[in-house]
């Protein structure tokens, strides 16, 4: 796979977790593929006017994003003579697969679901990075079919964490101090049923996350934890293929975790624990109408 | 030469006349490295997945552990001439054995740290063959690198 020293390709990454941004960049290190530089836009507006400024060669985005989300920015994109034919890789939790197909109408080059592997974010990077360098158009990829339990949907979010933490540092269970941990919740709605996901982590684990991907910024450690708790809540919401679909997302938000609601989450059928290394990350969903089943 | 791999072990070789091949692989998780260019393979056979959870018996047998298991492979490979951006990795095992009916059972704590060890090393993982319930047996030939794992009666080319 050469691509050579004059063609080295400009990446635009956007999304608005600084982990994620992260996380890619170091999977695009670990190919080792020659690549000029790699820009970052935290929103979609943010990434147009990157386009503006610069030579890009293949854009890497995140749909769900505040400002300009990562449909309009596809859509200003295809519209304008200059970057209709720019590369565009999806890599979002996206639960409706309609939406999914319309992107790929659009030219979407591939789509990658969240939570990812390094592995499943490499096959999708190198084929469009070459593709970048050599300036042709390959195939675009299947989504990921998804027939997953909740439990299952889960399970598989956290330990994509997991593996992408430096440490699943912090206090193991016995001597988690409550105060000390955050609880990151997304609530969603759609096909007559609403509720919420809140996920659990301690405050030093969710900042050693970031160690390892470089991220230092302030508040960085709460937009990792909100970053899991949206990819986890994507993962759940593909549950059921047929009834799954077109669910609205509310923006996640993080709060400080009373003791009261980590002993509930802490027991009961709708919830998930990852214990790695001795350490532990928790999520419960809650629902007012029995759409899933455990 | 058939070289067998026992639990909390790992072997390497350059010779290509030989099989490196261990068994009874249940919750463990067994990992093999091979470097094509320099014809090294090796492999590990690992029960626990962190040496954080016991550093004392890490120290006296780091073979247990995923995190320094890998890490003594890698030393052993590079010794001979192999080159870690170079390394294929494979890897099976993690089955939930028993009556182990958690959700978080040993053999998904042994996957997801030697996923983390991989990622912390800068590594991608080019196949593995993980989970279910059935025990498994992973082979490693060190003329071509090519690794087959057996499992209920079938077997697997990764």
């Amino acid at each position: 796979m050469g691509i050579s020293q004059t063609t080295l390709p400009t990446v635009l990454i956007v999304d608005d977790s600084a982990t994620t941004r992260a996380v890619i960049k170091r999977v695009i290190g670990m190919t080792e593929l020659g690549v000029g530089a790699v820009l970052e836009a935290g929103d979609g507006a943010q990434g147009l006017r990157q386009l503006e400024h610069g030579k890009v060669d293949v854009v890497l985005a995140d749909l769900n994003m505040p400002a300009m989300d990562g449909f309009q920015m596809i859509a200003q994109m295809r519209n304008d003579p200059r970057w209709r034919s720019l590369p565009v890789v999806v890599i979002s939790a996206q639960p409706d697969p309609h939406k999914i197909e319309q992107l790929k109408q659009q030219g979407v080059e591939a789509y990658l679901a969240k939570p990812f592997t390094a592995e499943k974010l490499r096959d999708v990077l190198v084929p469009a990075l070459i593709a970048a360098a050599e300036r042709s158009i390959p195939g675009g990829q299947e989504a990921d079919s998804f027939n997953l339990s909740l439990a299952e949907a889960l399970a598989s979010a956290l330990e994509t964490m997991a593996f992408m933490s430096p440490e699943l540092a912090g206090p193991d269970e016995s001597d988690a101090q409550p105060g000390n941990w955050r609880v990151a919740s997304v609530d969603f709605s759609g096909q007559g049923t609403k509720g919420s996901l809140a996920l659990a982590a301690p405050t030093e684990m969710v900042a050693d996350m970031l160690a390892m991907a470089g991220v230092s910024d302030q508040g960085a450690a709460e937009d990792a934890l909100k970053e899991l708790a949206n990819v986890t809540c994507g993962m759940f919401l593909r549950v059921r293929p047929e009834g799954g679909m077109g669910f609205k997302l509310s923006p996640p938000r993080v709060a400080a975790a009373s003791e009261t609601r980590l002993r509930e989450m802490r027991t009961g059928r709708d919830t998930v624990t990852l214990r790695a290394d001795g350490r532990l990350i928790t999520a419960q969903v809650h629902t007012d109408s029995a759409f899933y089943d455990m | 030469m058939q070289i067998v791999v026992g639990i909390s072990d790992a072997k390497v070789s350059s010779d290509e006349r030989d099989e490196l091949v261990t068994y009874s692989l249940g919750s463990c998780i067994a990992v093999t490295l091979y470097d094509a260019q320099a014809r090294v393979g090796g492999l590990l056979h690992y029960q626990l997945p962190s040496s954080e959870d016991d550093p004392a018996r890490a120290r006296e047998r780091p073979l247990m552990f995923g995190d320094t298991g890998a890490a003594a492979l890698i030393e052993a490979m590079t010794s001979r001439g192999a080159l870690k951006n170079r390394m294929q990795v494979k890897m099976a095992g993690a089955a939930q054995m028993l009556n182990d009916a958690t959700a978080f059972d040993i053999g998904r704590r042994n996957h997801a740290a030697i996923r983390k060890v991989f990622w912390e090393l800068g590594m991608f993982i080019d196949a593995e063959h993980v989970g279910g319930t059935k025990p498994r047996t992973m082979r490693l030939n060190v003329a071509d690198g090519a690794v087959t794992v057996k499992c209920d009666a079938e077997t697997f080319i990764l």
